[in-house]
């Protein structure tokens, strides 16, 4: 056999044309050799650089006073050296530069990804500024965001929550977003501030590979005019790991609860249902709403899992947590986790009470959805309203009434429900606040 | 092959057998009341999951019938290990158990584990160390008590199988001690409604942690004497924890919780079974009545 093979390959070189075309061949790959590390090497080379420290899976951050600070997030392949952000107020020329406080890779490095933090401070309330991330010279395209208004004006957010899976769905869902961002910013209606996002982000929180197609697919909650979506991240079960920090700039070791003021009326507290309950989050949670719930015509919570879920059980929050948003009156709680659409009658005490808590949400930013469990005591009531559809929820705080949307991928509204004014600010009594929910269909 | 000398008619070894079944039995139980009542379990999110996130992505209601189904059929299977613990019923139960470890691996659900040194893939496979005394508990009564199966059994297979108990249940404690090194919340919670609820004390977070971490250092400590030595201090200890970590979540989350407790019977009673055999070798050497095989 082998001998055979030696005597074919004899007659193969033997004859001229196989002879040239060796001939041939042989040139052009000790060439392609020579070459490599000179000419088409370097250019290969350029090429990578270029990707590399090209800012990408832009994210602006909303995790301390939105008013005056925001923090502006980007990746890039490389490490690079110097990175920064410039930003200028709409309607001026000057331009000041904020260097990235925060640069590092990502605890794990699948892909190799690099995070940069620049948290932008000092800035002034509802007011737009344009921004460009630059990183090693190579620049992002310019966007802009707003600022949280200052003044007691109507504001407006979204709340939404599991995007973990249904990639598909997800980029529809975030198109749509950018769509409702620009919409609402046209005169006579209430702007949107921002995205709060009930937590399940992606399936596997410790997998950098899932965040970063996250990243990718949030670029395009961008609006068609550059405007950056805020973020307000809460953690889901699915989003445990170091990254989620590295993601929404917060310290390496931060638990994530926080409360913002989306306006000067208008208090959110974002709580973590991944972390202890009963321990320190109870206890800030117990003294924030002590304080503010004279203080705020508006109080809500988003977490993820959910205290009156309409497909899953209970979580503990409704041990630990339920009981102090009902005694300091907390308008609203935004709840992830079951992948469907829920709306309670306001509880109070384990039943309806109009002076209750209105529990909403249950996840639908790409997740496929499940079937409500309607024969649960709070569910199974006219003023309930549950479903299914992607989804999220419109949440406008007006001087007289929070009113929420449930928009479905496509702009239909699936449910719409007003709730009065507490009057705890006022004299601590609160009046019977709950107005009859109307449901509506249509654009 | 060796047979295991007359151990089997120890009155102690009927205990052990019959402590196996029972363990088993409640097992079957508490699955049933998780499976089929509680409704919500990590076996129906793999099944109802996309395929793309690693789920079987079935129809939601067929899932439910499933789940049911098989919640039923663990119960029946946990009175017939009373009576019959036969392959065809235990089999199931062990590969039960195994379904449920898998749909928490695939589901990404459990603790997540902070080991940046491991690739990602290796500590997603966390769930089947947590769940290990679990899936031991009905292989152990498979190979020690099977109906059928000619009497008297060999040493290796009473040697294996109780092998396995003890390695299954150094691993459960080795995996519940990393977590409680690594706080985990839901202990930290367990620990503060514990002492509120039972001691009538208000524990600050900061407390519980350093509780949890020397309940986590003693935890690998056990795992690791547990393989080591044939103490029987060692076991009796865990056997304890087991008992108290078990009956706590129905203290502090409430008696709709009975089902979390139940499932967890194994990490105090496999403890308490390799103690008892253990025991059974000593009093047997002492009597030089027999070769000791452990």
């Amino acid at each position: 056999m082998p001998a055979r093979k030696i005597r074919s390959l004899y007659n193969l070189v033997k004859r001229g044309r196989s002879l040239r075309e060796l001939f041939f061949a042989t040139t052009i790959l000790f060439t392609s050799i020579l070459l490599a590390p000179l000419g088409i090497g370097q250019i290969a080379q350029a090429d990578t650089q270029v990707s590399d420290t090209n800012p990408k899976q832009w994210r602006l951050v909303w995790n301390s006073n939105p008013a005056t600070t925001a923090t502006l997030c980007w990746n890039t392949t490389n490490a690079g050296s110097e990175h920064r952000v410039f930003i200028r107020q709409a309607g001026s020329t000057d331009q000041r530069t904020v260097v990235a406080q925060r640069n590092a890779p990502y605890t794990t490095q699948d892909p190799k990804l690099f995070f940069h933090h620049a948290q932008l401070k000092d800035l002034l309330p509802s007011t737009k500024y344009h921004v460009i991330m630059e990183s090693d010279g190579q620049a992002s395209p310019e966007f802009y965001f707003l600022t949280a208004p200052a003044e007691d004006v109507p504001v407006a957010i979204l709340f939404g929550a599991d995007s973990r899976s249904g990639q598909e769905a997800r980029r529809k869902m975030n198109r749509m977003l950018a769509r409702l961002l620009r919409e609402s910013q046209q005169p006579e209606r209430v702007p949107i501030l921002a995205l709060a996002h009930g937590g399940d982000f992606v399936y596997d929180g410790r997998k950098l590979k899932l965040w970063s197609q996250w990243m990718e697919d949030h670029e395009l909650t961008v609006s068609d005019d550059g405007q950056l979506l805020p973020i307000i991240p809460s953690r889901g079960n699915h989003d445990g790991g170091k990254i989620f920090n590295e993601v929404f700039a917060f310290p390496p070791e931060d638990k994530n609860f926080y409360a913002i003021n989306l306006s000067p009326q208008v208090r959110l507290l974002t709580l973590n249902t991944e972390t202890s309950l009963a321990g320190d989050q109870r206890n800030w949670l117990d003294t924030d709403l002590a304080k503010s719930h004279t203080k705020y015509r508006w109080l809500l919570a988003q977490y993820h899992r959910p205290a009156f879920p309409a497909v899953k059980v209970p979580w503990l929050n409704l041990i630990h947590w339920v009981p102090l948003f009902e005694k300091y009156h907390l308008d609203i709680a935004c709840e992830g986790d079951g992948h469907n659409i829920k709306r309670t009658p306001p509880i109070r005490d384990s039943k309806f009470d109009s002076q209750g808590v209105v529990y909403v949400g249950e996840g639908g930013l790409g997740v496929g959805q499940r079937t409500p469990k309607t024969n649960r005591w709070y569910l199974n009531s006219t003023e309930a309203k549950t479903g299914q559809g992607h989804h999220v929820q419109l949440l406008q705080f007006g001087k007289e009434q929070l009113t929420c949307h449930v928009v479905l991928l496509g702009g239909k509204i699936f449910d719409k429900h007003s709730i009065g004014v507490r009057n705890t600010v006022a004299d601590k009594i609160p009046p019977v606040r709950i107005q009859p929910a109307a449901t509506a269909s249509g654009s | 092959m060796k047979s295991s000398n007359g151990l089997e008619t120890a009155p102690l070894w009927l205990a052990i057998l019959g402590s196996l079944r029972l363990t088993v039995a409640l097992q079957c139980l508490g699955n049933w009341g998780w499976l089929s009542q509680s409704g919500e379990t990590p076996l129906l999110h793999w099944i109802i999951n996309p395929a793309d996130i690693g789920g079987l992505h079935w129809n939601e209601a067929n899932a439910l019938i499933l789940q049911q189904t098989l919640g039923w059929l663990a119960l029946l299977s946990g009175v017939c290990v009373l009576f019959r613990p036969c392959a065809a019923v235990l089999g199931p139960l062990v590969l039960l158990q195994l379904a449920l470890a898998i749909a928490m691996w695939q589901n990404a659900d459990g603790f997540p584990l902070s080991a940046d040194f491991l690739p990602a893939e290796w500590v997603t496979l966390f769930p089947f160390l947590t769940q290990s005394a679990r899936i031991a508990a009905p292989l152990g009564l498979l190979l020690l008590d099977p109906w059928r199966t000619p009497r008297p059994l060999s040493e290796k297979r009473t040697f294996c199988a109780m092998t396995l108990l003890r390695w299954a249940i150094a691993i459960t404690f080795l995996a519940h001690g990393i977590e409680s090194w690594q706080l985990n919340p839901h202990f930290i919670d367990l620990l503060i409604g514990a002492s509120s609820n039972i001691l009538g004390v208000n524990l600050p977070q900061t407390n519980a942690e350093h509780i949890l971490s020397l309940i986590g250092a003693v935890d690998i400590l056990l795992a690791i004497l547990c393989v080591t030595t044939k103490s029987r201090w060692v076991l009796g200890w865990m056997a304890l924890w087991g008992a108290l970590t078990a009956i706590s979540r129905i203290f502090v989350w409430g008696i709709s919780f009975w089902h979390m407790g139940l499932v967890r019977v194994p990490h105090m009673t496999l403890p308490l079974i390799v103690f008892l055999y253990l025991h059974l070798l000593q009093c047997r050497q002492e009597k030089s009545e027999a070769y000791i095989t452990w």
